[in-house]
């Protein structure tokens, strides 16, 4: 049986095992947990979280930044290694596009429901109304919602458009009328024939060549929420490619993770390779690294800048009462990629594994220090103040992990996590190797 | 009213039939209830005028130790802001905080509603048949009344005493100024008032006299005392402020030079400035009848007789201060009322709108010994600690629902008019006395002709009665010696009131308890405060639990340290721990009354402070009380974007600290104005305060710098830029709007805010059940809900006001025309407002001046409201301490 047999009869036949099905309990128990925070959050406001005045923004910010980014891995192994020909991304490309678009998806609830009136969030659009009203065009806020809704866009309609050739291979292969049906419907009446597959190729380059400028654009937009503002440590230009070297970092980390548990759990190592996870290890480092130039770049401009409310707040990142948080990212992001140099290192999935998670962790943590140092302490001493977070704000991050991994499980389950004919593709090619 | 006599409640039905009624009585002449009788509107407006327009009417309030001269805001029958009487001399238009939060007080749902007989509902006929029962001759009746300053009153005793011989009427106030009365007895051989031009006096020594912020006369005194130090003033003469005192006053912190000091030494000192022993004596001698020197009331009387021997000493006698006798004395202490009680005398015990079992001092067990009288009456607002025990409770009107009169500090009597029918069958302490004194015994208007015959339409429309301020007598001191107190070693436990709920009688107000204290910012409860090195001592955090032990007693309570206490001083503010079921001031913070003797009332020596190891949170909105860098403002830069349109007018502010004194007026007076919704303590825990307008302080040694901060009204304001749905926007005038409708709450502009002076219902805040709070609130103003971003307006309401009444008239807005909240309350007149794009306005000429500045001026916001940098006046010859 070939590779992409496997993976295949992995989605037609459904044997998830035991693994799968306490994974997959324990995501809808958040997500249900989730619901009830959602419910609640629309009762009674967002003054269930946390947040304050000055820290009008917290966690669900961090949240909103830390998914979105996640997402970020996925576009560019499918769309720009696609566009740069590097043939070892077809194992990753299917589930990693899955992880976009789930990601960015749990990432879109969150600029919604942190709002004061979530169900008016529609007035960002700029639909035509009685009232002539139209959106503030100067506001990075509003960019940011066009900026999520086209990535959004793009990133669903890409990731199934390479679903369809082996959604037909799947409907080809069932066996029950109802899975034929199921595969029937979603394969949109593909049939592999050589016009299909030249306009296949050609959307596929197109959408490719969509998503890697939204790559950039996304989180530079993420990053102007912040840039936008006059606060110390917000106020900075580099914001921009800061942010979608953090989001590269973090997307690529929750690749591996990702990648490692596929790998082990399924068997798919003949698929998964060590080459690719010692690929993705060293794009981590080298995205890592970029965030931590963009550190040093960040103390150095403050300090540069001889602005004193930029000095004090550097200061007050490193020693203040949010100081734990910036030394646990440095350590995270900066710290625990250098064993990533060792090529024995990048062997070990244990190694990797856990300088994921790291690294998964270290930039929620990143995103929660550069927002709440900021806010924490701004211009008038009178007005400082703390930030406590409540249960309710870890309800909605352990919530959207689940929301995450419960789409992502059944993703496992109804779709083939590989993409099978690129697989096949590029089996072909290896066997022609001499 | 007479048919909810017997209610305990109202519903909504009887509420908005109730209203109809005050309605009915708040037109030119009202028929609805007791007491029918025509109240005069401060200003009869033109004919032809809206409905929906306010009326005004003149009244006085008692509050905070004052007594302020109010003009009533009512919409269609329902009052809604209080503002201070400018024909009134304590008040000159402005008011404390307290008199601002009376009207939320008037409308407060938890107030007592019905009469009760042994806790269950009776009604007046009940009451007068139980009166009626009380023989004439037989001197069992005793009347317990506050301090008797309402004429009326101290004629309606007489009368009663006359009526019933051989009963008893005793006065007592939790804070009240015996000491300085006794002091004038020690000095003069009578109890005379005193009074202070503080106009006149160019050095004042304080001892412990916080004559800015809770003395009798605080507002007005903070006026004359704020205009006396204009630095722009043409023909100004250098003032100077020296205060000396244990726990810091708002007088203290805003003094050029100021010494904290254990209370207990204050006296010593006192007496070496009489023995010529100090340096300051020769800049007091220097300022022969220019200079002042003024004691509190929580001194010994020894120190004002001292007092009073400087003063006539240094010529000031009849220039800075004056002696007046004080009309209305005549009543037994508390102490006697006791005694009696003990001997079995006392039958029949009224308490007039008072609540000793509380106020009491703990040795006298007041609320035990109250069981011992066979029956007592009391009057309240509440049902109170003292209503709990007695054996009838009446509900008290409120002071906007009587007739009455009272006298202020200088002694000068003003009218207490009803704005509105009693919303909830309350009567007032004259009803009651009239109801022992028999059917010939006039009532409301009658009443008070009876004590002022020639009361007129002009003296109730302007709520002050002119000429009734006693003349000012000339006295010799006659003073042999003075015994001095040997110094006393271990700590002092000093009892003060507190700033916002006074001696707890404000306690229920919700407005009041989440008003910031002034020097702690504390809100809903008291703490102990402490210096800085005795919390070193006892490594002790701020809400870090104590035990204070005093003689046999004991409470346990939080810790807040504050910078300019005195080493060996630990002050409690009274009026927390009540009791009061269904309202505000359940719950919270801890009964000092406890620890206070009848023989100590304000400082208890030698306690002992022991850290229990417990802690609590403390709600205070501000954490941070140092101002961290120095500012270097750099260049500006041009801004790359259009200019705002201009508009026909540019309105903008100017707030002068030299003037501020921190008081807190100006945040309840927006409040009130702007139906801005309590959040309760553990909000506040939570940093979610809704006062769109602070008061900033910070430390500079033992003195505070204070800076009312709202919002700066930028015109270039970064909270516009931000905001994705224009939710707010500049408008021509230069305001910086907030559009409630607008608003998703992303609170980006929050964040975006260098001031932090916007505020978010992260909650409900606004109550929109409570029926009679909606009566309450300011028609012109929306009422938030959660969800919603918002800030101060400039008062836009007054400004469209404004607009509406100059394009009727054809003109333009003149100068000083529009009057926000906090510049109309100010005492101290730090605020102006007005038209910046005319060179002429009042807040024009402020802005010229060379201590202005804008607050965060290098983030090239360009506030509309700027501030007036202060200028203390220290001795350059004087170091910081004694």
């Amino acid at each position: 049986m070939s590779a992409a047999d496997i993976v295949g009869s992995l989605a037609l036949e459904r044997r998830m095992g035991r693994g799968w099905a306490i994974a997959f309990a324990v995501a809808v128990a958040l997500t249900v947990l989730l619901g009830v925070g959602i419910i609640v959050l629309l009762d009674r406001g967002v003054g269930i979280w946390g947040i304050d005045v000055p820290v009008a923004w917290a966690f669900a910010i961090a949240d909103y930044v830390w998914w979105i980014a996640m997402g970020m891995a996925g576009t560019f192994i499918s769309a720009a290694l696609y566009l740069t020909r590097q043939g070892w991304r077809t194992a990753l490309n299917r589930y990693a596009e899955a992880m976009t678009v789930f990601a960015v998806s749990v990432s879109g609830l969150f600029p919604i429901l942190h709002l004061g009136r979530p169900w008016f969030f529609y007035w960002l659009a700029p639909y035509p109304n009685r009232m002539a009203l139209w959106p503030q065009w100067r506001s990075s806020l509003l960019w940011d919602f066009f900026a999520i809704s086209a990535y959004l866009l793009v990133s669903i309609l890409y990731f199934y458009l390479g679903l369809l050739p082996d959604l037909a291979a799947l409907r080809d292969r069932a066996t029950t009328r109802g899975t034929q049906l199921f595969y029937g419907l979603l394969a949109l009446g593909w049939r592999a024939e050589a016009r299909q597959w030249d306009r296949f190729q050609t959307l596929s380059a197109m959408l490719a060549g969509l998503a890697v400028p939204l790559v950039f654009s996304v989180h530079s937009m993420v990053a102007l929420d912040f840039s936008e503002g006059l606060l110390p440590g917000w106020h900075s230009t580099i914001f921009p490619p800061f942010f979608v070297a953090g989001a590269l970092f973090s997307g690529f980390a929750m690749a591996l993770v990702l990648a490692i548990a596929l790998r082990s759990y399924f068997g798919l190592g003949s698929v998964i390779t060590g080459r690719h996870l010692d690929n993705l290890a060293k794009v981590l480092l080298a995205t890592g690294l970029f965030v931590a130039y963009s550190y040093v770049c960040e103390v150095f401009f403050a300090f540069y800048s001889s602005d004193q409310h930029e000095i004090r707040l550097t200061l007050n990142r490193f020693q203040g009462s949010y100081a734990w948080t910036y030394w646990v990212t440095a350590f995270c992001n900066v710290g625990s990629i250098q064993l990533l140099w060792f090529p024995r290192m990048r062997a070990n999935v244990v190694v990797l594994l856990t300088v994921s998670i790291l690294v998964v962790f270290g930039m929620w943590m990143e995103r929660f220090m550069l927002i709440v140092t900021s806010l924490y302490r701004d211009f008038l001493p009178s007005s400082w103040g703390m930030f406590y977070p409540t249960r309710w704000d870890f309800v909605f991050l352990f919530g959207s992990i689940g929301l995450f991994f419960a789409l992502f499980l059944l993703f496992l389950r109804y779709l083939p996590m590989v993409s099978m004919f690129e697989l096949r593709k590029s089996s072909h090619s290896e066997h022609r190797r001499p | 009213m007479r048919e909810l006599a017997g209610d305990t409640s109202a519903d909504r039905r009887e509420f908005l039939k109730l209203l109809g009624a005050s309605f009915a009585l708040a037109g030119a002449s009202g028929c609805s209830g007791p007491p029918a009788q025509e109240i005069v509107p401060w200003i009869r407006r033109p004919p032809g005028v809206a409905g929906s327009d306010p009326q005004f009417y003149a009244s006085t309030l008692r509050c905070g130790g004052d007594v302020l001269g109010v003009r009533v805001e009512t919409h269609e029958g329902r009052p809604t802001k209080i503002e201070g009487n400018p024909l009134h001399p304590a008040s000159l238009g402005a008011t404390n905080p307290m008199a601002q939060a009376a009207v939320l007080d008037l409308w407060d749902p938890g107030r007592s509603q019905g009469i009760l007989r042994k806790g269950a509902a009776a009604s007046w006929d009940d009451f007068l048949a139980e009166v009626n029962g009380i023989p004439a001759d037989a001197g069992g009746l005793h009347v317990l009344s506050g301090r008797v300053d309402s004429p009326t009153l101290a004629a309606q005793r007489q009368r009663l005493l006359g009526r019933y011989p051989g009963s008893h009427w005793y006065e007592y106030e939790s804070i009240d100024n015996t000491n300085s009365l006794e002091g004038a007895r020690l000095a003069f051989g009578a109890p005379l008032g005193v009074r202070y031009r503080m106009d006149r006096a160019d050095v004042i020594v304080s001892l412990e006299a916080d004559f800015l912020g809770s003395m009798p006369g605080h507002v007005r005194y903070a006026r004359d005392f704020a205009a006396s130090r204009q630095p722009e003033a043409a023909g100004r003469v250098e003032r100077r402020l020296y205060v000396l005192e244990a726990t810091p006053s708002l007088t203290g912190v805003k003094a050029d030079h100021r010494w904290a000091m254990a209370s207990s030494d204050i006296g010593r000192f006192a007496q070496r400035l009489a023995n010529n022993e100090t340096p300051l004596i020769r800049e007091l001698q220097a300022k022969r009848g220019r200079s002042l020197i003024l004691v509190g009331p929580t001194q010994p009387p020894f120190v004002h007789a001292l007092a009073h021997v400087l003063n006539e000493r240094l010529g000031n006698a009849g220039q800075t201060v004056e002696y007046f006798e004080w009309p209305e004395g005549g009543s037994e202490s508390l102490q006697t009322l006791v005694t009696n009680i003990e001997a079995g005398q006392v039958k029949t015990l009224l308490i007039l709108d008072g609540n000793p079992v509380y106020t009491a001092p703990a040795d006298l067990r007041f609320g035990e010994r109250l069981g011992k009288v066979p029956v007592t009456i009391h009057l309240g607002l509440y049902r109170d600690e003292t209503a709990r025990v007695s054996t009838w409770h009446l509900p008290a009107a409120h002071a906007l629902e009587t007739w009455s009169d009272v006298r202020g500090y200088d002694g000068s009597a003003s009218i207490v008019q009803p704005v509105i029918a009693p919303l909830y069958g309350g009567h007032s302490a004259h009803e009651v006395i009239a109801a022992l004194l028999g059917p010939d015994e006039p009532n409301g208007l009658d009443l008070l002709e009876r004590t002022w015959p020639n009361l007129s339409d002009q003296a109730l429309r302007r709520g002050f009665i002119e000429g009734s301020a006693p003349a000012a007598r000339e006295v010799r001191v006659n003073l042999s010696s003075i015994a001095v107190p040997e110094k006393a070693e271990g700590l002092e436990l000093l009892f003060r009131p507190d700033a916002t709920v006074w001696d707890g009688r404000h306690a229920t107000n919700a407005w009041l308890q989440e008003l910031p204290k002034p020097i702690t910012q504390l809100t809903w409860g008291n703490a102990v405060i402490v210096s800085p090195d005795l919390a070193a001592q006892h490594k002790l955090r701020n809400g870090d639990h104590v035990h204070i032990m005093s003689g046999s007693n004991q409470i346990e309570a939080p810790i807040w340290i504050v910078p300019g206490q005195a080493r060996s001083s630990v002050t409690v503010t009274l009026g927390y721990g009540r009791s009061v079921e269904g309202t505000q001031a359940m719950g919270q913070g801890f009964n000092a009354n406890r620890l206070r003797m009848s023989t100590e009332r304000w400082v208890t020596r030698s306690v002992r402070l022991t850290p229990t190891g417990n802690h609590s949170e403390l709600a205070s909105t501000q954490q941070h009380h140092v101002m961290e860098d120095v500012r270097t403002p750099q260049k500006l830069h041009r801004s790359f974007y259009a200019e705002h349109p201009k508009g026909e007018y540019r309105w903008g502010m100017a707030i002068d600290l030299n003037s501020c004194i921190g008081c807190n007026a100006c945040t309840i007076a927006c409040q009130a104005e702007n139906n801005i919704p309590v959040v309760g303590a553990d909000q506040v825990l939570h940093g979610r305060e809704m006062h769109w307008l602070r008061v900033d302080q910070y430390w500079e040694g033992t003195r505070v710098r204070h800076q009312p901060v709202a919002c700066q009204h930028c015109d270039h304001a970064p909270c516009e830029l931000v905001c994705p749905v224009g939710a707010t926007v500049h408008d021509s005038e230069g305001l910086n709007l907030q559009v409630y409708n607008r608003c998703i709450g992303t609170r980006f502009c929050s964040n975006n805010c260098p001031y932090k002076v916007r505020r978010f219902n992260f909650l409900q805040y606004s109550d929109l059940k409570t029926e009679s709070l909606e009566a309450q609130r300011n028609p012109e103003v929306t009422v938030r809900n959660r969800g919603v971003m918002e800030k101060c307006t400039y008062c836009i309401q007054r400004i469209e006001k404004a607009h509406i009444t100059a394009d009727r008239e054809g003109r333009r807005i003149q100068d000083g025309e529009v009057v926000t909240a906090c510049q109309e309350v100010c005492p101290t007149r730090a605020i102006v407002f007005g038209d910046t794009s005319d060179p002429d306005s009042t807040v024009s000429r402020a802005k010229k001046s060379e201590r202005n500045y804008a607050l965060l001026e290098d983030l090239n916001t360009r506030p509309q409201t700027t501030y007036l940098k202060e200028v203390p006046n220290p001795n350059p010859l004087m170091k910081d301490d004694v």
